[in-house]
């Protein structure tokens, strides 16, 4: 029954992220209908444009059905801007999820998000000053700087929070966090004060600080998708490990595990997927969070299940998320403040629902 | 005999101490309507409704927005600019000048240790009236503008003109201002209404976020419809906005501007023609982006007859091409 029960979840996670991906792509400024979409998709593949120009489809007893060709700019609003925003969605969504869930096996902590331990703070002072440095320079080697220093940064908060809290040959996990706060705190007014007094106009600067996955390029996917695929693959390998670790580090010891290199590989792989998110989508909080705790009420706590629907489901909630974000109002709300908000909301339900085990 | 000769002189002596006195009296009220008059004529009531007293002709100025600074230079006030906002960089000297101002908020102490007897400025950029209140309770006087429409920038013009004495170049400057506006607006009347091209001015692109957009209620609105042009945005916000690629696709612009700024970061057409995503644009297929002087078209200056008259000229550029 409770196996039926489990199968029936990941089953209609899959149906949840199928629709979610459609209703993302025919919802926007003008509302696309399920053929049109279908034809904009196919016309992308390779030899197959005429999908998109007009053809006439002939059936069996001289049945014919023409089709016209696709409304102006419909090819390129499915192909280059809608599918390009829900497919990174769709990654972004998974990697900061399989992040969360797996941090919060490793720190033994329902309220770890990846961007605790100061990957968010990190990638948000190299952006700022990759602005900087590249004021007047080319929209391309700006761009370029921007990628490469936040994720640098990023990565590099969570290695400096490693080296602060490691003792000797351990690194105590509540050291490690601690030391993630502290570094983000500090950060975070480094931030503060570059936008402050070297930034002549803010206003981009601090909407794409953020998050957002408006105007995804294809290049863009090409690099965060094979970072959270890899990831998501090699944690989920880790299930048996991370169930392990909820018993304690040294019951984990007990039981065969090598936790020192376990809880290096989990935190690095972690770390680089939330990461990877940063140049290109900004801050999106509270995903790592809130995703992995309804997954919980759902699949238990196993983790060798939790990871794999977590990323299922922090898919689909991404791209509904980025769906509201741009459908709401008139304009684009950064994706960052719709997770922000409800990230909020379900902190204060899980304080008020039961206590929270810590 | 000696009583009506005593009478006749006490007669006389009241008369001329009367007439004395009347005299001295009539020449302090002389002075005293002077002062008044003088002081009349340095009063000004703002397009706000402020009063604005400042008793005698204004020595230092500070401006606090790029525009009116050009404003003093163009009416020939330069000289008694003392300060100014950091963004202003016309005259290229404004740079040098102490800047009391910048999007950061204002620095009280520098301005008062300017000791200016004005500051005009710009109820556009103090939309919540913080800093106006902040220079009123430091006692200096502030007149402000709030240029909506062109014809309130010509006001303006002539506004700083009466402020600085410099009527004569201000009336002059807006003489040409005119002059020229209508002769672009006549040319442009005469285009056919079905060759009125649809107009994109974008403010702001770098490719990972939607554009920025100046629609037909921000100036630079009003110069492309003065200039031939229909907006291909509407809005009635006044400011730029961030408009959906998407959007922008299906409004398809024939004529796309992207304007470069000195105060704000910026693009080139470069930006939008290396972007495939607007591929499918009618501007883009009839090689119609242009670059355009942000400063022209976003300052409420004199040099806005030269946004106009850039904007026409890439206008006609099409309309005959």
């Amino acid at each position: 029954m409770r196996t039926v029960g489990r199968r029936g979840t990941f089953i209609f996670l899959i149906i949840l992220l199928l629709i979610s991906i459609l209703v993302g792509i025919s919802i926007g400024p003008e509302n696309l209908y399920l053929p049109h979409i279908v034809r904009g998709l196919i016309s992308g593949l390779p030899g197959l444009d005429w999908a998109a120009r007009g053809f006439t489809l002939k059936g069996p007893l001289g049945l014919e059905s023409h089709f016209g060709p696709l409304p102006r700019g419909y090819q390129t609003i499915i192909l280059d801007i809608r599918l390009p925003v829900v497919v990174m969605a769709l990654f972004v969504g998974v990697g900061l999820s399989v992040s969360g869930a797996s941090l919060q096996g490793l720190f033994k902590n329902p309220l770890v998000d990846p961007f605790i331990i100061g990957i968010s703070a990190g990638g948000a002072f190299g952006y700022v000053l990759a602005v900087i440095l590249t004021e007047g320079a080319s929209i391309w080697i700006s761009q370029f700087l921007k990628v490469l220093l936040s994720f640098l940064f990023s990565v590099g908060t969570v290695f400096m929070a490693y080296l602060l809290s490691r003792t000797g040959s351990k690194v105590p996990l509540t050291y490690l966090l601690l030391a993630g706060v502290a570094l983000s705190a500090s950060l975070t007014a480094a931030t503060q004060m570059m936008v402050y007094l070297s930034v002549e106009n803010p206003t981009p600067v601090i909407f794409s600080l953020m998050g957002s996955c408006s105007l995804t390029k294809w290049w863009e996917i090409g690099i965060v998708a094979p970072v959270i695929l890899m990831g998501t693959l090699v944690l989920s390998a880790f299930g048996r490990d991370l169930n392990a670790f909820s018993a304690g580090e040294e019951t984990a010891k007990h039981l065969g595990v090598d936790t020192e290199r376990s809880k290096t590989t989990i935190l690095v792989l972690a770390s680089l997927m939330a990461a990877i998110t940063v140049p290109f989508c900004g801050m999106i909080g509270f995903v790592g969070l809130m995703v992995p705790h309804i997954m919980r009420r759902f699949i238990g706590s196993d983790q060798r299940l939790l990871i794999p629907a977590s990323a299922l489901f922090g898919g689909a909630f991404l791209i509904i998320c980025d769906l509201v974000a741009r459908s709401l109002l008139d304009v684009t709300i950064p994706l960052g403040i719709i997770t922000g908000l409800l990230g909020g909301i379900f902190f204060i339900y899980l304080l008020k629902a039961k206590r929270v085990g810590v | 005999m000696k009583k009506p000769l005593l009478l006749l002189m006490a007669m006389a002596s009241i008369l001329a101490i009367s007439v004395l006195s009347g005299c001295i009296e009539t020449e302090s009220e002389t002075v005293v309507e002077d002062e008044k008059i003088e002081s009349m004529i340095w009063n000004f009531t703002d397009p706000l409704g402020g009063k604005v007293v400042l008793g005698s002709e204004p020595e230092r100025i500070v401006t606090m927005t790029p525009a009116l600074t050009e404003i003093m230079n163009a009416v020939g006030a330069w000289e008694k600019v003392v300060g100014c906002d950091s963004s202003s960089d016309l005259p290229p000297e404004a740079k040098e000048l102490e800047h009391v101002v910048s999007w950061q908020g204002l620095d009280a102490e520098k301005l008062v240790l300017l000791k200016p007897d004005l500051v005009i400025m710009d109820r556009t950029l103090d939309i919540t009236d913080m800093i106006y209140t902040e220079i009123k309770e430091l006692d200096i006087p502030v007149y402000r503008i709030y240029p909506k429409n062109i014809s309130d920038v010509l006001n303006a013009i002539r506004a700083v003109g009466e402020l600085t004495n410099e009527t004569v170049n201000a009336t002059a400057v807006i003489d040409d201002f005119v002059e020229r506006m209508n002769a672009v607006s006549q040319a442009a009347n005469e285009i056919a209404e079905e060759d009125i091209p649809s107009v994109l001015h974008v403010t702001y692109y770098d490719g990972t976020a939607d554009p920025w957009i100046a629609t037909d209620s921000t100036f630079s609105g009003s110069l492309i419809i003065i200039a031939g042009g229909e907006c291909a945005i509407s809005d009635s916000s006044g400011y730029g906005v961030q408009m959906s690629l998407e959007s922008i696709i299906e409004s398809n612009p024939d004529i796309i501007f992207c304007s470069q700024s000195s105060s704000w970061p910026t693009l080139t057409r470069e930006t939008i023609l290396g972007d495939a995503r607007w591929s499918d644009i009618n501007a883009i297929s009839s090689d119609s982006v242009f670059d355009v002087a942000g400063d022209w078209c976003d300052r409420t200056g004199p040099r806005m007859i030269l946004g106009l008259e850039e904007f026409h000229g890439h206008i006609m550029d099409h309309v005959e091409a």
